[in-house]
């Protein structure tokens, strides 16, 4: 941490060193050049090393003028995608408005992307970042499966013999986490971003790597992106092959975001993959062998590269170790900031209302899965069954939760409810002593996962 | 500090800013343009003869000046690349040595500099004289050019006259585009069920009554799908190219869409994207012997023909088959290879147990795509518009249109299929009424949405032979009733 306190003093300072002075040596390999032309083809806006025509044609010194973009020859800035949220390349004027969008609690539940459709919790966050408009936006990442990171496979193996959701499921929504993960690309691109890993464990790591400025917490990790690969299988090497490339394809596709080179995605997802490093200046040559000189970050060709934040820091991958958001604000360059807390509400009152349904609805399930003493309760059973699906049409992460916990889908409940509507209807016939059919009787409903049902 | 940090940049901004600046003036009808040294008086339409920075290498060739961009420092011109069939390329000014004029040239199809509202462009920067940005792969002789887009119909003089649909024609009876633009088919789901030719087609023969010359781009995101529909693709995508420039944009092309995306005349990526793993399955299992070699030969034919190697394809279709690239470190013209090298800078794409898929950084380093764009806007620029514009909204209504049926038909299936199993109240009767209804249901569905239907393992003969039966169940149960 304090060497990072060192670089950003070191940023700021080098700033002041007059830009045409073609002497000066600059701080990253890849500076911005300081000449004129744009002999860059990306919009200067976007980047903070590029030539800013539009910022050029602003008066600068009119005071209401918007700030100029400034050069960097900060570590800060780099040539990394996205823009800089570190204070050495915003150059504001007042403490910065950061708006924290959480990405924690379960994969596929708490953190999901459009299903079926419907939009998504985030949808209504970004809408929310683009009311609040903020300087920075802080993606919160704090997401694990359940596993340790050793022996990741195994545990995978003992939770499902453990009655637990299996990871792989938590990872099945890979193409729906990459579509968020762009759709949030996309959509907040004009913010500078940064993502704070509380902890990345499975296939939310995805998140934690997917913008190329990073801080992680002092006990946070980042690993288990193996189970990806293990989402493939197939009857023989070429389908084995096939689906491994595919699912690994896809995950990595999501770090590209990040701007990560080939050999640290390769080696996040791929378990056979090696990882090493050499530093070069301030840059990080990943290699896919052990043969790095600075750090042998994996030499197993058994699992998938894994990262404490001391390893992260010490590669480069993050970019600070930080206690808290205050802490890392602080390490960017801000001793103040003001905290947007809209978007942290609107994702904890989403998941905390659905998690309510879900108690409601395990409490239905359980009175549904009692003994029926009288078929006159078989209405009240199918008003049982109405109500849960009318509250998993209505939170989608409560309708996959009760298919991963209780292989629950829509188009059960609909047959369960028509088996009753058919009960109630004979119950009534024979209540009329105009019975003669062969019909269940109410004696057969409740067939299928919701268990015994009635008529038992 | 700050304060003053602030003002220093600002200062080297306002010193960089007339150079800038000044590089776009204009004077009448004709644009200035400051080169890398020098300045070019022209506007949208001239021929030219052009030297310019490709990475590291110098090129000259003669070619038309498409667009200038002002905001942007961005020529986009129209010209043979690497002995390819004429495409057109944005360049930026800065890498321009010398540019000297050789004619006016016809109109430019495109609006030129003083468009109202410049595209964004792509994101990430890209090496110096990489033109096409976020973009701007490698100039890649084995990279297939895009056919000429630059004789589009609806460009002729208006005829005064307009089409029943009210669209305005031009003398050779082709609606008139109000600006250069593109269609877009949103291609998604399995191949063969949502993702088809069908609608491939569809928009190709709406694309049609612009004139030749359109851009049709299919929005590619799917998993794969059914191997005999790529043979039928291969020859849709064939015929509508010859007519018009097919662009892919990949979010995910795996298997036979990744076969799909390189039949297309160019190829864009997402960041995200990923595009690959063409292994020839049938039921659980690989495909292998002569079927399997004609899928490679036939598809591989075509795809050699659109300038993608045949050791790409093949590297996708079997792990044994290895794909390597080195690129000249002067030129940066890149090398494919069938085996590791080991020459220096190799890059391995896939050994000898893995199958081949790209991701965004890969297909553009080694110049399999031409460009890698998240948003429409960024897509345009690569595409060489000035910026993003639909000419017709249809391959999207009918992409909709398509996935929402497939999608009800699907829900519709499973759900009838499973309420044939549930008793009915009223006995035999209405037991075997129900299943009357749900026969009939089934078999309007092979009727409104055979893919899926079939998909579902629907067969029409069965369904009508099940209906027969039934309904005479349902005779003969009547029948004894009375």
């Amino acid at each position: 941490m304090a060497l990072l306190h060192t670089l950003v003093l070191a940023a700021a300072s080098l700033a002041l060193v007059p830009q045409d002075d073609p002497t000066t040596p600059p701080a990253d390999p890849a500076p911005a050049d300081p000449a004129p032309a744009p002999a860059d083809p990306a919009p200067a806006g976007d980047t903070p090393g590029g030539n800013d025509l539009k910022s050029v044609d602003a008066p600068a010194a009119t005071p209401e003028a918007k700030p100029l973009k400034p050069f960097s020859l900060a570590r800060t800035g780099g040539n990394r995608p996205g823009k800089s949220p570190h204070a050495a390349d915003m150059q504001l004027s007042a403490p910065p408005k950061v708006y924290i969008i959480p990405i924690t609690g379960q994969m596929g539940t708490d953190i999901h992307g459009n299903i079926e459709g419907k939009p998504s919790i985030y949808d209504k966050i970004i809408a929310d970042v683009r009311t609040q408009n903020p300087d920075i936006i802080v993606f919160r990442v704090n997401s694990g499966d359940d596993r340790s990171p050793d022996k990741y496979m195994e545990a995978v193996r003992a939770q499902m013999k453990d009655d637990k959701i299996d990871p792989r499921r938590l990872a099945s929504g890979l193409t729906e986490y990459r579509d968020l993960a762009l759709k949030l690309h996309t959509d907040l691109d004009q913010y500078p971003a940064v993502v704070y890993v509380e902890d990345a464990r499975g296939v939310a790591s995805l998140f934690a790597l997917a913008w190329s400025y990073m801080y992680m917490a002092p006990d946070g990790k980042i690993a288990g992106l193996d189970i990806v690969g293990s989402l493939g299988g197939g009857n023989d090497a070429d389908i084995r092959a096939k689906m491994f490339g595919a699912w690994t394809g896809i995950a990595k596709g999501v770090l590209e975001l990040g701007g990560h080179p080939n050999q640290l995605t390769d080696s996040l997802v791929r378990p056979d993959r090696l990882l090493s490093c050499d530093i070069d200046g301030r840059v990080t040559r990943w290699r896919d062998d052990t043969n790095g000189d600075w750090y042998v970050v994996d030499q197993s060709p058994e699992q998938s590269a894994r990262f404490t934040s001391k390893v992260a820091e010490e590669t480069g991958l993050a970019d600070g170790v930080a206690v808290d958001l205050n802490d890392m604000m602080g390490l960017l360059g801000y001793p103040e900031f003001v905290e947007v807390k809209s978007g942290q509400k609107i994702f904890d009152d989403y998941n905390a209302l659905w998690r309510k349904r879900y108690e409601e609805v395990k409490k239905l399930i359980d009175e549904y899965r009692q003994e029926m003493e009288d078929a006159r309760e078989l209405p009240k059973r199918k008003q049982m069954l109405e109500k849960i699906r009318q509250m998993a049409k209505q939170y989608p992460p409560l309708a996959r939760t009760l298919e991963w916990r209780f292989g629950l889908t829509d188009a059960q409940l609909q047959v369960l409810i028509e088996q009753l509507n058919e009960q109630i209807k004979e119950y009534q016939r024979q209540k009329r002593g105009t019975g003669g059919g062969s019909g269940g009787g109410g004696g057969g409903g409740g067939r299928g996962p919701m268990g015994p049902g009635p008529g038992r | 500090m700050r304060r003053t940090t602030t003002i220093a940049l600002s200062v080297s901004l306002t010193l960089a800013a007339p150079a800038a600046l000044a590089a776009f003036g204009q004077a009448g009808s004709q644009q200035q343009v400051k080169l890398a040294t020098g300045t070019w008086w022209g506007s949208p339409g001239d021929l030219v003869e052009i030297t310019f920075k490709d990475q590291l290498s110098t090129r000259t060739m003669q070619a038309t000046v498409r667009s200038i961009d002002a905001q942007k420092g961005i020529l986009t011109i129209e010209a043979q690349f690497d002995g390819k069939k004429s495409s057109t390329r944005p360049v930026f000014t800065s890498s321009i040595v010398s540019m000297k004029t050789l004619g006016a040239g016809e109109a430019p199809a495109a609006p030129a500099a003083d468009a109202p509202k410049a595209p964004a462009a792509p994101k990430a920067p890209a090496a110096p004289a990489q033109p096409a940005s976020k973009a701007g792969g490698s100039p890649s002789p084995t990279a297939p050019a895009a056919p000429a887009a630059a004789a589009p119909g609806g460009t002729g003089k208006p005829s005064g006259k307009t089409d029943k649909e009210g669209y305005p024609l031009d003398e050779n009876g082709y609606r008139i585009s109000p600006k250069k633009g593109a269609f877009i088919l949103p291609w998604k789901g399995p191949v063969g069920q949502t993702a088809r030719n069908e609608e491939m087609e569809a928009v190709a023969k709406e694309a049609d009554k612009w004139g030749p010359g359109q851009i049709i781009i299919l929005d590619i995101d799917s998993p794969g799908g059914l191997v005999t529909e790529i043979f039928e693709i291969s020859e849709s995508l064939g015929n509508i190219r010859k007519r018009h420039r097919v662009v892919a944009w990949v979010r995910e092309a795996i298997s036979a869409a990744a076969c799909t995306s390189m039949h297309c005349d160019e190829i864009y990526f997402r960041t995200v994207g990923s595009l690959g793993a063409s292994t020839m399955i049938a039921g659980a299992n690989t495909v292998y012997g002569e079927p399997l070699e004609a899928f490679k030969r036939e598809i591989g034919d075509v795809i050699e023909q659109n300038g993608r190697p045949r050791m790409v394809f093949d590297a996708m279709v079997l792990a044994k088959d290895v794909l390597t690239y080195t690129k000249d470190p002067v030129t940066g013209k890149v090398t494919w290879h069938n085996k590791v090298t080991g020459l220096p800078g190799e890059v391995v794409l896939s050994n000898e147990k893995d199958n081949l898929v790209f991701t965004a950084s890969t297909a553009l380093d080694s110049g399999f795509s031409k460009g890698t764009a998240d948003t429409e806007e960024e897509l345009a620029v690569l595409l060489g518009l000035s910026e993003w514009y639909e000419v017709s909204d249809y391959g999207r209504k009918l992409a909709a249109s398509w996935q929402k049926l497939f999608e009800d038909c699907e829900k519709d299936i499973d759900l009838q299929l499973n309420l044939l199993n549930v008793p009915k109240a009223g006995g035999e009767i209405e037991q075997v009424n129900a299943e009357i209804r749900t026969l009939e249901r089934l078999l309007s569905w092979l009727k409104r949405c055979e893919p899926c239907a079939e998909g579902k393992g629907l067969d029409k003969e069965r369904l009508e032979r099940a209906l027969k039966d039934a309904r005479k169940r349902l005779a003969d149960l009547r029948r004894a009733q009375q």
